[in-house]
């Protein structure tokens, strides 16, 4: 299944470890370099999808001064979404990196083709 | 971060059903709270939009990545059960004033015009059948409505016919022309297309069922909203036209960011009007008469930004 932009970045965000709701809107941002900046409404919505995919789940709870923490964490099936993602935006990408340098010829308006 | 901020966003939060309150509130709070510390003061537009459309999906169950031919085939549900109430409304203005006026008043001046009360009552059961989820049954109660309003609105052309031409004159060709005639007025004739488009919206339904969400009966409420809101002959004496109908689907484009189908489905019900304008444009018996063509392609290009807005949203929606 295709994937969203943000939905990748959340996912990629949680290859490493564990994360909670706030580390992960930063973390999608600094791997994103600034392009993905998650709103909460728009990141919780995003992890009930993933979560009811069963791409993600919760894999600890914590208080943290008085405010509730749940750590997400990446499935098997997660990993191998995003890997799948992965590879398609990579084979994307190399139809335009691996382009030699040769440049079609301009075709000039009302020139006759030889 | 002032100490407003925390009160400003648990009012967002108390936007979402308790249920889900339940069970994220307080994690969101947190969320929200750790951004508003790391230097947002009071919410953002962005955050607020996202906790709003958010909260509102959350609330009316809007389906999360329903793969694009389900969203299109339950759009087209939506928009049969549209159709239907719409047709049972614009039977129910006609047979409210046969009832009230003719029957409990004057007395019935055509008999035919008991088709307008057939029609109603034939057309309210085949929404409730049809939001039920019985497509086939559906489809032969709006039938016989469709039949009855059909009866009702030919049966005083058809009085004319035979009171004023003389029985010798009543030939083959006679009646073919009388019959091409009552086939060109209806078609022309913005009445007689929600229970014919509903039943062709139908079609596809009958093979493959699509689920059915909700309570049915709470679609009976759409008959005299349809009333009011949709061009009927009772709304023609509000004169809210076509003001009513531009808003309906303007409300509906505005929801397609909440649930992408129901621009789809809002998408059938200027069709009506620009089927008419099309019949007064181009059928033979109305030559010579000057429509606008601002009649045609306003309502068809109301139709079009609804479907592409529709189609583009539904698309979105079904990536993860």
């Amino acid at each position: 299944m295709r994937m969203r932009e943000p939905t990748y970045y959340i996912l990629a965000s949680l290859q490493d470890e564990p994360l909670h709701g706030y580390a992960i809107i930063k973390r999608a941002g600094e791997l994103s370099r600034g392009q993905v900046r998650l709103a909460t409404g728009t990141l919780y919505a995003a992890l009930d999808r993933l979560a009811g995919e069963q791409l993600v789940r919760v894999s600890d709870e914590q208080i943290v001064n008085g405010r509730a923490r749940r750590y997400y964490t990446l499935t098997e099936a997660g990993l191998v979404a995003l890997r799948e993602e992965a590879a398609r935006l990579a084979d994307a990408a190399r139809i335009v990196t691996e382009h030699g340098p040769k440049t079609a010829p301009v075709v000039r308006p009302g020139a006759v083709p030889a | 971060m002032s100490a407003e901020t925390p009160r400003r966003y648990e009012r967002l939060l108390r936007l979402y059903p308790k249920a889900y309150r339940d069970h994220r509130g307080a994690e969101m709070l947190g969320t929200l709270m750790d951004a508003a510390e790391a230097g947002q003061g009071r919410p953002p537009l962005r955050e607020t939009s996202a906790l709003v459309l958010g909260a509102l999906r959350a609330r009316v169950s809007a389906p999360e990545g329903l793969p694009v031919g389900q969203a299109w085939l339950s759009a087209i549900r939506v928009a049969a059960l549209l159709l239907l109430a719409y047709g049972a409304a614009v039977s129910a203005a006609r047979a409210g004033r046969v009832v009230f006026s003719d029957l409990l008043g004057d007395g019935l001046r055509l008999e035919s015009e008991l088709g307008f009360v057939g029609a109603t009552v034939l057309g309210v059961p085949a929404l409730l059948l049809a939001a039920r989820g019985r497509y086939g049954r559906a489809t032969a109660v709006a039938g016989a409505a469709f039949a009855c309003e059909l009866w009702a609105q030919i049966g005083p052309h058809l009085q004319t016919y035979v009171t004023m031409v003389r029985p010798d004159s009543r030939n083959t060709t006679g009646w073919a022309e009388a019959s091409w005639y009552l086939l060109e007025d209806r078609l022309a004739d913005y009445q007689f297309w929600p229970l014919a488009l509903a039943i062709v919206l139908m079609t596809p339904l009958l093979r493959r069922q699509p689920t059915v969400p909700g309570t049915p009966v709470w679609w009976l409420l759409a008959v005299p909203l349809s009333a009011v809101l949709l061009p009927t002959s009772f709304d023609g004496s509000l004169g809210w036209q076509p003001f009513a109908l531009a808003a309906v689907c303007l409300g509906a484009l505005v929801w397609s960011f909440v649930d992408a189908r129901a621009a789809l489905a809002a998408a059938v019900l200027p069709l009506p009007i620009t089927l008419s304008a099309m019949g007064h444009q181009y059928l033979p018996s109305y030559q010579g008469n000057e429509t606008r063509m601002t009649w045609i392609l306003a309502p068809a290009a109301v139709t079009a930004i609804l479907i592409a807005t529709g189609a583009v949203l539904v698309r979105r929606r079904a990536r993860l």
